[in-house]
């Protein structure tokens, strides 16, 4: 009987010490949680912090950065072979860009060996920005086509004259298609580029697209040299008569008369559209230009991160509700921003240049000769550009009594 | 259309010429990205 008792009042201590111990435990980690959230975890991410990752909310991760392990541990502890970090701390390191790497090839990006942006650009690359890319050309081609079809061919209203006046000398036609035939080989060889895995592949297969992407590559590459040149050309030859002056805003009141017949506002040497479009083909060209040759020279010219700062440093970026816009990247990562970049560009380039090709060709009668022959017959020369045939009327004059 | 021919002919030799040259300045991928440790020829 009397062990009975004895063996109740054990229990009973036990039992009550059992509760109590948990408890205490319970108390103290709560308590350590409200403290530092990640306590509980060890140090890990909370489901909290995944949870608001998988959100897309931006997640402070740099206690983490931080747990890369020690190249070696207390001499008292056991090493292993990796020293003294575990597997997760190695590739911790390796992913935030702590670790010491070694490695036998040159280059800036050569010691990144994992790179975490790289799916965000990969996704962002095939999705969103094909997806878009293309809507705009398709919808580029869609607004010209519709335009001809209710519009028809822009033909010279006045009787012909069977006279012509010179409307660009060689070097300027030269300049113009030094440039033009680069874009095109460059157009259609970075499309190649862009929808090669999801559009080409599919219709001619791998080891047909594999040749034609090697050429395209190599294309794009050398061809890019003539384009700069080019676009060099024509700035020099075309600015000071790209100037805007007062005859635009006519032009543009009446949009240059493109929609509707027998209106032709006074315009000098370019109108007010050929002049947005050399200004968007200088601006553009200019910034494709600076992405491309940083592209072309892989790491060697990264130009995103301190053109980040600048943009986070006077608030445009805040402004754009793009927030705080990273200034420190990897290597791939400054490619990245250029590749996309160079794309957007090039999208809005293109299809910009869709609507000068038209008006160039089929879409305007008598257009195309000033840049073929070089010689426009000058009813079409008093039609678009009635001040400059004025000029050239006067300057003609002014030489003749010279020669 | 002289003028038309002339920059399209000046298109090649601009990009095989910028091709040769690079390639022979040591510009080219393999050259980039290869260490002293390495024979590439």
């Amino acid at each position: 009987m009397l062990r009975a008792i004895f063996a109740l009042i054990l229990t009973t201590i036990f039992a009550v010490s059992g509760l109590a111990g948990p408890v205490t435990a319970q108390t103290a980690a709560e308590t350590a949680t409200e403290t530092n959230p990640r306590a509980a975890t060890g140090g890990a991410p909370t489901l909290e912090d995944i949870l608001a990752r998988q959100r897309g909310e931006t997640t402070d991760f740099s206690h983490r950065k931080q747990s890369g392990g020690t190249a070696a541990a207390g001499i008292t502890e056991q090493l292993g072979t990796l020293g003294g970090s575990s597997d997760s701390e190695v590739f911790r390191s390796l992913r935030y860009g702590t670790a010491d790497v070694t490695v036998s090839n040159n280059g800036p990006a050569s010691a990144v060996l994992i790179q975490d942006r790289g799916m965000w650009w990969l996704e962002f690359r095939k999705g969103p920005l094909s997806k878009y890319g293309a809507w705009l050309l398709g919808g580029t081609l869609v607004a010209l086509a519709v335009f001809y079809l209710l519009r028809g061919r822009i033909r010279i209203d006045g009787p012909k004259t069977g006279r012509t006046i010179t409307r660009f000398n060689s070097f300027e036609r030269f300049g113009h298609w030094l440039f033009a035939g680069s874009f095109l080989i460059l157009g259609a060889t970075g499309l190649i580029t862009l929808f090669g895995r999801t559009v080409m592949i599919p219709l001619f297969g791998k080891d047909s697209f594999a040749l034609l992407a090697s050429a395209s590559k190599w294309a794009h590459n050398n061809v890019a040299w003539a384009f700069m040149l080019g676009l060099i050309i024509i700035i020099v030859n075309w600015t000071v008569h790209n100037i805007p002056n007062k005859h635009d805003l006519k032009w543009l009141a009446v949009a240059g008369g493109l929609f509707s017949k027998g209106v032709h506002p006074p315009a000098r040497k370019f109108n007010a559209g050929q002049k947005m479009i050399f200004w968007g083909c200088v601006v553009l060209g200019l910034s494709i230009s600076a992405s491309g040759v940083s592209l072309l020279f892989p790491f060697e010219l990264p130009m995103f991160a301190s053109t980040f700062a600048t943009l986070n440093e006077f608030g445009i970026s805040q402004m754009l509700g793009l927030g705080t816009l990273p200034e420190q990247m990897a290597p791939h990562e400054e490619m990245q921003f250029a590749q996309l970049w160079h794309t957007i560009v090039a999208f809005v380039f293109m299809a910009m240049i869709f609507a000068h090709i038209y008006l160039g060709s089929i879409g305007m009668e008598g257009a195309f000769d000033a840049m073929g022959s070089g010689e426009v017959e000058e009813q079409w020369a008093k039609e678009h550009h009635g001040l400059w045939v004025e000029e050239v009327r006067a300057s003609k004059g002014a030489a003749s009594p010279a020669e | 259309m002289k003028a038309m021919m002339t920059a399209f002919v000046a298109i090649a030799v601009i990009s095989v010429g910028a091709w040769y040259g690079l390639g022979e300045l040591g510009f080219s991928a393999a050259d980039q990205t290869s260490g002293s440790a390495v024979r590439l020829n």
